[in-house]
């Protein structure tokens, strides 16, 4: 039999296959209609809030619209224009993809290795939990940018520290070298959110399994690349994918602490497309940029999900371990 | 609970359909929101007024005050208020258009007055005028000139301004450089800024690094330009020699050291931050009626004076007006939305509350009320727009369509003759490329 | 025994705490701010202790604008925070059970549903949905707010919980069934009580994004009288005339505290492991 059943319906089908075809049908109408009431709360949203605006986001990318007045149609023009036309595009893409592909490795190593640091029962773990985590909560706002500007800035904290070791600082928000790396540094900074959720992973991890472990005679190491990572790996693979889309969707940051600039060397992608959505009244091109970058994370997303079945182990769908 | 049952697979049509609900939903479909309920059996019927600002906290608790005693004044009015900070207000007024839900007044900024305008959510102001309802006896109509468009009022001016050079005068003393003149050149301020680079020490610049676009409108309209054509399709200045020359009046200034480099100037977020206010430059260009504010964050007196004159040209300056308010189409209630405007611009009270927050008052009687009153720096402001009207003319017609995209792409460019990356002819050559692109 | 200097322990918590300095500092830096006065917080930005404790920032701040206080502000976040995160517990839950265990028609197609509405940037969606919204005469209420977290509910917590729950072995699920359980049993009391991690770390961030959110409340929300903290915090930067960057920093201190007292409070839960017992039945 298939190892993916749901052993539930196997105990629905044994009652099925004793009552005949007509009954085996309605118990499977009755299942599937059981696992859709369960997604109905969200399944009833998505119809109402989500999919309209999707649609109509997907019509207004093939009209011209300024939001106040009428959206006129005009085909493929955004489209054409955003490839070639318009070289900010392909900046705003550029710095996107190097944001990501830095800050998001860097991130999830931190916030693995602290998580892990702060799974043990050494004193005042708590504490330090919460502290690490605290970036997190202050998140996207405004004091936040502020602070930051002002940390990095020309008379800042950074430079007064590098003084101390007689290294004169630049301006790191407003060199175009540096700015970037400023953003980095704020994004990884605030990896609390992915370490609580390591935290939850390895919380969840039985203890029966170490128990086991030790008593077959398995080392330290031997039990965290034997037991820890496997079990871990349904939760990096969700950081993974979560953290990737984030990072390609990242606005507040470069919004609120150097507006993209300067010279554009933190033009993310988002802070582009709102530019165009509000600051020009160009919606319709904005959601042209909006739908190119859902396929550019949807490719990406598909990937990691498609490796997934080579690293990714899950212990309600193998039959051993 | 039928009504909501309805309510739900309506909500669902109107999702599933909405692309053609967006194509329609500005076809003459006017929704009520917030609701006026017009009292069976009253003197007169309650009206709720939506009035709409933005400001600091500051300015947001006068006008709240104001609107007290407004209601005080007119019982049947209710007004309930919504205001934000300056970047939000113009997303959450566009989406608000967009769902045909804008507030019955708006406050209204000149670079937005036409694309509003264009798109007919502007009410005209005229005929309340001509009734009586909103009383501009007592204004000049060189105030009311910058919310006009094809000579028709569509938004009434809250406070004139005009560009500005502020300056210290205790540190011009310290050099010992005589205060300047109206009717000093530009060539007097580059002079004035390499001498008192030399004499206050390292630590000073002799002037900020003004190269932004509000500075070179004003020195196109010296030369008799605008920055746009008569049909706002193309640039009104046939010469990129203008721009060139513009750009590299302030680049050698910056490479030689009398103006900071961007890295210097570039967190500046706030009046708080200018140079100015912390010593490290003995002048300011800005608008007038931020006076109150920088003298407040310098702690220390300052002085206005005009812009430099430019030799053999026009005058630069006119009044303009720091915003306006203005009544939507989608309001039920004009008349009151004309009502309100009317208390704001002529009250005695109300204008002693506002304190001149926005900018010169329009109305004489208002202003010669108030004078008395100011502080040092209010009286500052009043006394200098007079001098700048003594120095001005007419105002410019308002931004074409696709302005805010060349101001953004002036901005950027600007960036790069700043940070050395690009040469003023490169970049004057490079502006008009982006500008005829976007206007067309 | 003689007491060894236990090493391991001073480096790990030296390591700690240098390292949460870092992470701190830039806190420490917000706290400070709140208490100089006005003048001093950008001159003398590097320093952590202010010349003298300016209390009159929270003050100033906490009187918010006009005649609409942070008091209401604080009341109205603590609202519409708590109902979100309950309905995003109850619908997250039950949707992820839904994918994670159940099969049912266009299973893979809703799930890539699920994840596609994660990836359209939201300001392209904002617009449409207003209009929806203002259609069902919903805005200047809290309903676009709060209905959504219970129908709908939020794509990367039910994407969590879903992952959370294929971690559990079905082999609990299938002695719920020999014991006589529905579907809705084996949720409620096999699953739910094995991801009490998951759900910790759900609430938490529930909390503190809805806290957080500011462009909802902006554009939902007219009535100063209904704005939460959020906004309360964005009204106090003017560009154009001069920031009250003491009450500000002041408010955004104050604004941080739930967050922080939710944390500690449901770390507790993080802290206990899960114990399968269901296995020996």
């Amino acid at each position: 039999m298939n190892s993916q059943a749901d052993t539930t319906s196997q105990a629905v089908d044994t009652k099925a296959y004793r009552s005949g075809t007509a009954a085996r049908t309605k118990n499977r109408v009755v299942r599937n209609l059981i696992g859709l009431s369960f997604i109905s709360p969200w399944l009833i949203g998505f119809l109402f809030f989500t999919i309209g605006p999707m649609v109509a986001s997907l019509y207004l990318s093939f009209t011209d619209y300024d939001l106040l007045s009428e959206a006129q149609w005009v085909g493929l023009d955004n489209y054409v224009t955003m490839f070639t036309q318009d070289p900010r595009f392909w900046t705003a893409l550029k710095v996107t993809f190097f944001f990501v592909f830095v800050s998001v490795p860097l991130k999830l190593g931190f916030a693995l290795f602290i998580a892990m640091l702060f799974n043990g029962k050494h004193r005042g773990v708590g504490i330090y939990r919460t502290v690490y985590y605290i970036p997190s909560i202050i998140g996207g706002s405004v004091a936040v940018a502020v602070m930051w500007k002002q940390l990095f800035g020309l008379e800042g904290a950074v430079n007064g520290i590098l003084s101390l070791l007689h290294i004169r600082g630049t301006n790191w928000i407003a060199d175009p070298q540096t700015a970037i790396w400023t953003l980095i540094l704020l994004v990884v900074w605030q990896f609390g959110s992915p370490m609580l959720i390591f935290l939850a992973g390895l919380k969840q991890i039985p203890a029966e399994l170490y128990e086991a472990a030790e008593v077959d005679g398995a080392g330290k190491w031997q039990r965290f690349a034997q037991i820890t990572i496997p079990m871990l790996t349904p939760v990096i693979f969700f950081n993974l994918v979560m953290q990737m889309i984030g990072g390609f969707m990242t606005f507040t940051q470069s919004f609120l602490v150097t507006s993209g600039g300067p010279l554009d060397s933190t033009l993310f992608y988002a802070v582009y497309l709102y530019e165009n959505a509000f600051a020009h009244f160009e919606m319709g091109y904005a959601s042209a940029m909006a739908w190119i970058l859902l396929i550019i994370v949807a490719v990406f997303t598909a990937l990691i999900f498609k490796s997934s079945s080579f690293w990714v182990h899950y212990e309600s769908e193998e039959g051993n371990r | 609970m039928t009504g909501s049952i309805r309510k739900t697979v309506s909500a669902l049509a109107a999702s599933v359909l909405l692309s053609g609900t967006v194509l329609g939903c500005s076809a003459g479909g006017k929704q009520a929101s917030g609701g006026n309920a017009p009292q069976p059996g009253g003197q007169q019927e309650q009206i709720q007024l939506r009035v709409a600002w933005w400001g600091s906290q500051d300015r947001h608790d006068r006008t709240q005050k104001a609107i007290q005693l407004f209601q005080e004044k007119y019982p049947h009015i209710k007004v309930s208020v919504e205001f934000t900070g300056f970047d939000d207000y113009w997303n959450k007024l566009a989406t608000q258009a967009a769902g045909q839900n804008l507030p019955d007044v708006i406050q209204m900024d000149y670079k937005f007055l036409s694309e509003y305008v264009e798109r007919k959510l502007l009410a005209e102001l005229d005929p309340y005028v001509q009734s009586g309802t909103l009383n501009l006896t007592d204004v000049d109509d060189v105030y009311l000139d910058g919310g006009k468009i094809g000579g028709k009022l569509y938004a009434v001016n809250l406070g004139s301004n005009s560009l500005a050079m502020a300056y210290d005068p205790e540190m011009f003393q310290q050099a010992g450089i005589k205060e300047p003149q109206p009717g000093y050149t530009w060539e007097d301020l580059e002079a004035m800024a390499r001498e008192l680079k030399a004499k206050l020490g390292q630590d000073v610049w002799g002037m900020p690094l003004a190269n932004e676009m509000n500075m070179f409108k004003h020195y196109l309209r010296q030369k008799g330009l605008w920055l746009y054509s008569d049909d706002g399709k193309s640039l009104g200045y046939p010469d990129d020699q203008v721009l060139t020359d513009f750009f590299n009046y302030w680049d050698k200034l910056r490479k030689d050291g009398i103006v900071p480099p961007p890295e210097v100037t570039q967190n500046i977020k706030g009046l708080e931050d200018e140079l100015i206010v912390h010593k490290k430059s003995p002048v300011m260009f800005f608008h007038s009626n931020q006076i109150i504010a920088l003298a407040k964050a310098a702690n220390r007196p300052l002085k206005l004076t005009i812009f430099p004159k430019l030799a053999g040209g026009q005058e630069g300056h006119f009044i303009k007006p720091s915003q306006f308010f203005s009544v939507t189409t989608q309001s039920k209630q004009q008349e009151a939305g004309a009502m309100f405007i009317d208390f704001i611009t002529n009250d005695l009270k109300a204008n002693e509350i506002l304190a001149a927050e926005r900018g010169v008052p329009i109305s004489k009687k208002v202003r010669d009320h108030l004078f008395a009153s100011l502080d040092p720096a209010g009286k500052e402001m009043f006394t200098y727009v007079e001098l700048a009207q003594q120095h001005s003319r007419e105002i410019h017609p308002p931004d074409p369509a696709g302005s805010t995209k060349i101001e953004a792409a002036f901005k950027r460019i600007q960036e790069t003759v700043n940070y050395g990356k690009n040469t003023p002819e490169q970049a004057a050559k490079q502006f008009r490329e982006e500008a005829e692109k976007a206007l067309k | 025994m003689r007491k060894a200097i236990p090493w391991k322990s001073v480096s790990f918590h030296s390591f700690v705490c240098i390292f949460g300095l870092f992470m701190l500092y830039p806190i420490l830096w917000t706290v400070a701010s709140s208490l100089k006065p006005e003048s001093e917080i950008f001159v003398n930005a590097a320093s952590l202790i202010p010349s003298a404790l300016e209390w009159g920032n929270y003050a100033t701040g906490w009187k918010g604008f006009g005649q609409v206080g942070f008091d209401t502000f604080f009341k109205n976040s603590a609202f519409v925070t708590s109902l979100v995160v309950i309905g995003t517990l109850f619908s997250s839950t039950l949707v992820a059970f839904g994918f994670a265990r159940q099969r049912f028609w266009l299973r893979n197609a809703l799930f890539a549903c699920l994840m596609i509405s994660m990836m359209l940037p939201s300001q392209v969606t904002l617009v449409p949905q207003y209009i929806l919204f203002q259609k069902l005469n919903w805005v200047n209420t809290y309903n676009p707010l709060i209905v959504p977290a219970f129908i709908g509910g939020t794509p990367f917590f039910i994407f969590l919980l879903i992952q959370f729950i294929r971690g559990i072995p079905r082999e609990l699920d299938e002695a719920a069934v020999i014991d006589g359980c529905s579907p809705y049993g084996i949720f409620w009391r096999v699953v739910l009580p094995l991801c009490k991690p998951a759900l910790v770390t759900t609430a938490i961030f529930s909390f503190y994004w809805t806290w957080d959110d500011f462009m909802g409340p902006l554009i939902y929300l007219n009535d100063v009288s209904l704005h939460t903290v959020s906004l309360g915090l964005r009204m106090f930067a003017d560009p154009s005339a001069v920031t009250a960057w003491g009450p500000m920093f002041a408010m955004s201190v104050l604004s941080l505290l739930p967050q922080l007292l939710v944390f500690l409070f449901f770390q507790k839960y993080l802290v206990q492991g899960i114990a399968t017992t269901g296995l020996k039945g």
